[in-house]
């Protein structure tokens, strides 16, 4: 807890006490000075009245001469209690009734003020006419009643004060919370609303205007700020998209160029090595035919050009990547049965422990393209599919159907957008890849085959002829769980002019 | 007898194809690059042009174009190492070359093959030509 001086209910607290100690004591002697002077007027008046009455009764007694009847009534003032002394002063006569000492009354005629002379009793005197004489009534009143009073009015103005301060104190910390908990309601509902809880509701129970009014301006300004968090949330969120939007597209860009670049390189490579292919085919021909029939140097010559012709294989499909087509050598293509070509062929080589699921769409529409090449690319589809497959076991999906860009798509390929397209996907259930190496499965000679199990140019031409033919292949993959391959060509409407090929002259 | 003319950059191209062709009984002049080809043509009384189709200087398709304005008659077989489906290649349904070879095809070539041609296709090729042009 914060020290008392601190808090605002410590402040209050000590404040109040401040004033007091400053207003009390003033209090405390004023009312104790009025109560005094009251008393003192209230004994005066008493003390006067009962002379007076006494003076009375003597002025109306009949015989003035008679000491007896004088002594009767001055004894009445002792004898009731009221005085303590009583004495009447006549020319040549002195009569008195008295219980303090004789000495001590015969000091003085009469006394000034309250408390004269310290001898606690307090005297006056009044001229009376007795028969024709003018005589003097003393009469002495004990002042100790008076003095009891006013230390008693000390004694219980200090009790009050002292029960004041202690009701005080214990309530003031109560006071003090009172006027705090709305303060304190609102800095609870403003730590709430700046840990994030917004949609807390913003209320103060008080009635006091001022702490009234703070709620309602901080419940606007907690509606300004739900607003304004809203509005930057989303602006967050609609970056956040774009940057993932263009990181994506980057990436694509990159991942195209790069097979690009590959493919002018292999294309390079591929042409040089065409050439240097030739003589060696050719000599080798030449060579095992001027051999003898038992020569055991035919035999190597007859390795040498297999040889070569593996090689002349495996640049056929380097070219094929790397290869920009002429696309008036296109015609329409049913791929339904290209599809249904390519199945009859796997079949006859497929283990029993794998399964072919096909399916193909009802009235798929022509495709443009090489339906030999489209054989390709689906054999080399399937043919990576069944590598995948772990153990040899499992199965191949293979469907054709019809579709439409997915936005994904229609950014990638803007071409493809916005237009009815052939779709035909390859689907394992395999070991799956991860993420590096589905960046790189087009490139040419990458593979993840053992050696002697694959070239690593399956799918790079597979790629090769679908990017010649304005198509996309996309693949979707997760380790352990398999691979999906979806190419996607544009669907042919209407009538295609079959584009004549070369024919021989 | 066959007079062939063949044109290629490369050395040992060449000679091999030259080697196959002799073998079969033709007479076979070489050239290494399109300008000494087209003046070996001039003179020359060739019934057959073999020519590469991507050379420096005067590319192939130039030189298969100028030959075949000058003579009509002679039959022309392009070459280039471009893509190659094997025998497919003959089959004009499944022919897929390059656009070398296809603008070699518009120039006045009668047929293409793509390099590494095996012995025998490019012997069947000669050969058919040759009864083409008897008939």
């Amino acid at each position: 807890m914060a020290s008392l001086g601190k808090t605002i209910s410590g402040r209050i607290t000590l404040g109040v006490l401040a004033i007091h100690l400053l207003v009390l004591p003033t209090l405390y002697f004023g009312l104790v000075f009025l109560l005094k002077e009251s008393n003192e007027e209230m004994f005066l008046n008493g003390s006067r009245g009962h002379a007076r009455f006494l003076a009375d009764s003597l002025e109306r007694i009949k015989d003035p001469e008679d000491d007896a009847e004088i002594i009767d009534i001055l004894d009445s003032v002792v004898l009731s209690g009221s005085g303590v002394f009583a004495e009447l002063i006549g020319e040549n006569r002195r009569l008195m009734s008295s219980l303090v000492e004789k000495s001590a009354a015969d000091l003085y005629q009469e006394d000034f003020r309250i408390g004269e002379h310290d001898d606690e009793v307090y005297y006056i005197a009044v001229p009376v006419f007795l028969g024709d004489q003018n005589v003097i009534l003393r009469v002495g009143f004990d002042e100790a009643p008076l003095w009891e009073q006013n230390t008693s009015a000390y004694k219980n103005g200090l009790v009050i004060i002292g029960i004041y301060l202690v009701a005080l104190i214990i309530m003031l910390p109560i006071i003090g919370r009172r006027v705090v908990k709305p303060i304190k309601d609102l800095q609870r509902a403003s730590r709430d609303i700046a840990s994030g809880a917004l949609y807390e509701h913003l209320t103060v129970e008080s009635n006091m205007v001022e702490f009234v009014a703070l709620a309602e301006d901080l419940e606007r300004m907690k509606s300004r700020l739900i607003g304004m968090n809203e509005q930057l949330g989303k602006e967050i969120e609609e970056r956040r998209e774009t940057e993932l939007e263009r990181r994506s597209l980057e990436r694509q860009l990159q991942h195209s160029q790069r097979l690009e670049t590959v493919g002018t390189m292999a294309g390079g490579i591929a042409h040089e090595l065409n050439n240097i292919l030739v003589p060696i085919i050719l000599y080798a021909d030449i060579a095992i035919e001027d051999l003898p029939e038992d020569s055991p140097i035919r035999a190597d010559m007859e390795r040498v050009l297999s040889a070569a012709k593996r090689a002349k294989s495996i640049v056929s499909q380097v070219l094929t990547f790397s290869r920009k087509m002429v696309s008036s050598e296109y015609s329409a293509v049913d791929m339904a049965n290209v599809v249904r070509d390519s199945v009859e062929l796997l079949q006859a080589s497929i283990p029993p422990s794998v399964t072919l699921d096909v399916g193909i769409a009802r009235n798929c529409p022509k495709v443009l393209g090489d339906s030999s090449l489209m054989n390709q690319l689906t054999l080399n589809l399937c043919t990576n599919a069944l590598q995948s497959l772990k153990n040899g076991t499992g199965t191949v999906q293979i469907r054709l159907d019809t579709a439409s860009a997915d936005p994904d798509l229609s950014k990638t390929h803007p071409t493809l957008a916005d237009r009815d397209l052939v779709r035909l996907t390859v689907r394992d259930n395999g070991s799956g890849m991860d993420r590096a190496t589905q960046e790189r499965i087009f490139e040419p000679f990458f593979t993840t085959r053992g050696v002697g199990e694959g070239t690593g140019l399956g799918l790079s031409v597979a790629h090769g002829i679908v990017s010649d033919l304005n198509g996309a292949i996309r693949v979707e993959s997760a380790l352990e769980s398999g691979s999906t391959f979806s190419v996607y060509f544009p669907a042919l409407d209407g009538e295609v002019t079959t584009s004549a090929g070369i024919t021989p002259g | 007898m066959t007079k062939i003319l063949l044109i290629d950059d490369e050395t040992d191209v060449r000679e091999s194809v030259s080697r196959v062709l002799e073998r079969e009984g033709h007479t076979v002049q070489t050239a290494e690059n399109a300008e000494a080809g087209l003046a070996l043509a001039k003179n020359g009384n060739f019934d057959i042009l073999i020519s590469d189709v991507i050379m420096p200087g005067i590319d192939g398709v130039q030189a298969i174009r100028q030959i075949r304005n000058s003579h009509p008659d002679m039959k022309i077989i392009a070459i280039s190492g471009g893509g190659n489906f094997g025998r497919r290649a003959y089959q004009p349904e499944a022919i897929t070359t390059t656009a070398y070879l296809q603008a070699a095809v518009e120039a006045g070539a009668d047929w293409v093959l793509t390099k590494p041609f095996e012995r025998s296709e490019l012997v069947d090729c000669v050969n058919e030509l040759i009864t083409a042009t008897k008939q």
